[in-house]
């Protein structure tokens, strides 16, 4: 069974790969943002067994995530945005509690670090007001896949622990560093890992509980790319922190190592 | 290997997608778990009478008419509120009479305030023509019920403040959890049932205590 399910993956990354080969068109990426993609990404649990394998499409995504400095000129054109107007029932008590003021980040607050402490609800409203969007999931993984010399960097040990380092080190008061002082991936995006966790468009989508409390031979049978996933290797490890973090999460949630980027779909104009 | 149908599994999650808050990620090696989730305390079932409207939310939905109309439109009575998809067999069935149930226990007069609004994240499929006829179906009282879709960008923001999750699946069903929330006649979130077959003690009193 292992076999003909393994033959099927790479029937399928054959087919979603050569289909990545279309002649891409000449682009111009909205301000700070770069394209990612095609590509074809592995849910850690796939939400069917159609889904073992998910190709996805290219698109734009902000090179760095957003910062302190960026989200204070938001909050100042949509003041309902600011922290002493914005409904609880949009953003939690901790939305922007580490700015000096509703309308100042203070002396404490770097200008060019990631903006935290902001609601999915927030994220979202900052990146339409740029006539943009939330990555997906799937966008986000995609793009997440790739180390500074590989597209999918997922069995790069060295890649991999980086990645776990990260999500292992204790949440400290230090202020964050500046975005984009690390190295960029292959697609030129900083800090997807190594700075803040960040909000995803359907985080909400995430049900990791529901396919974990599901015991026995049924889940074996049914997620044939699953009981690959329970071999438990350390890529699949990162990838559950962060599916069991947005499974988490709820909209208004904020906390302080939970930003953002946006994404943008691929305008296909000339 | 065994397969188990889309119908099958479907139903499964669900019923098991509201049994138990998500877990929290091991703390020890966490950057960041939401202030929500810092403790054990138990959330209580009945929220204090302050607190945002719903109703101040820029969502819409499309009812059985076509129309779109703001969530705001449904103020000046209690209102039941819960998603769902309508090619589900399973759990939304359940869930319809989940609301019966609610209905049943409440005395006559206090029932002919209380509105219901269901709305579906499957806007692509669950027509007004689908609503309608599903209104029909399910002896819904189209007075008090209304059955409407939203877009996704609206389902996934109304299921954001209602605490609802969903995914679609790439064959068009949908993995969702359930929930009933109770909103008061100014779009305040007083009571919720998370899951199926719940006892609604929470909602009934909620509606049937003296204002």
């Amino acid at each position: 069974m292992f076999s003909r399910c393994l033959a099927h993956v790479l029937a399928c990354v054959t087919v979603l790969t050569g289909a990545a080969h279309a002649a891409p068109r000449p682009l111009k990426a909205p301000a700070g943002m770069v394209m990612v993609g095609p590509g074809v990404y592995r849910p850690l649990y796939p939400a069917s067994p159609a889904e073992r394998l998910v190709s996805v499409r290219r698109f734009y995504l902000d090179a760095r995530p957003v910062t302190n400095g960026e989200f204070l000129t938001f909050v100042r054109a949509q003041p309902e945005w600011r922290r002493d107007r914005a409904p609880r029932l949009l953003a939690d008590d901790g939305y922007l509690t580490h700015w000096a003021a509703a309308d100042a980040l203070g002396r404490d607050v770097r200008s060019a670090s990631p903006v935290t402490n902001v609601s999915w609800f927030a994220a979202k409203a900052y990146c339409a007001a740029r006539s943009a969007r939330l990555p997906s999931e799937r966008e986000w993984e995609l793009a997440a896949l790739a180390s500074e010399n590989a597209r999918d960097a997922s069995s790069d040990p060295a890649f991999v622990a980086r990645i776990l380092d990260f999500y292992s080190r204790p949440a400290l008061a230090a202020s964050l560093r500046d975005v984009g002082s690390g190295k960029p991936n292959l697609y030129g995006v900083y800090d997807l890992h190594g700075l803040v966790w960040e909000w995803i468009y359907d985080f909400s989508a995430s049900l990791v509980a529901v396919d974990s409390r599901e015991k026995g031979e049924a889940d074996r049978n049914r997620f044939c790319g699953a009981t690959g996933a329970s071999a438990q290797t350390p890529s699949d490890y990162a990838a559950f922190m962060r599916v069991a973090f947005r499974s988490s999460l709820e909209a208004a949630y904020t906390t302080s190592r939970l930003g953002f980027r946006c994404a943008a779909d691929l305008e296909e104009t000339p | 290997m065994t397969r188990r149908s889309p119908f099958v599994w479907s139903l499964a999650l669900c019923l098991l997608a509201c049994r138990q808050p998500a877990p929290a990620p091991p703390s020890s090696s966490s950057h960041a778990v939401p202030a929500n989730q810092r403790s054990d305390v138990p959330v209580p079932a009945v929220t204090e009478a302050t607190g945002p409207s719903l109703y101040d939310l820029p969502i819409h939905v499309v009812d059985r008419a076509g129309t779109t109309r703001p969530l705001a439109a449904f103020r000046g009575a209690p209102l039941l509120v819960t998603m769902f998809y309508g090619s589900c067999a399973s759990a939304c069935p359940l869930l319809t009479s989940d609301l019966k149930r609610i209905e049943r226990q409440l005395p006559t007069g206090v029932r002919d305030q209380l509105r219901v609004l269901m709305v579906s994240f499957d806007q692509a499929r669950d027509t007004p023509a689908v609503l309608e006829r599903m209104t029909l179906d399910r002896g819904m009282d189209p007075a008090r019920w209304t059955l409407a879709s939203a877009s996704d960008d609206d389902a996934r923001s109304l299921a954001g403040v209602l605490g609802i999750r969903y995914r679609k699946l790439d064959n068009g069903e949908f993995f969702h959890s359930s929930a009933i929330v109770l909103l008061d006649r100014d779009g305040r979130i007083r009571a919720r049932l998370d899951g199926l077959g719940r006892d609604p003690s929470a909602i009934v009193s909620f509606l049937t205590a003296p204002s």
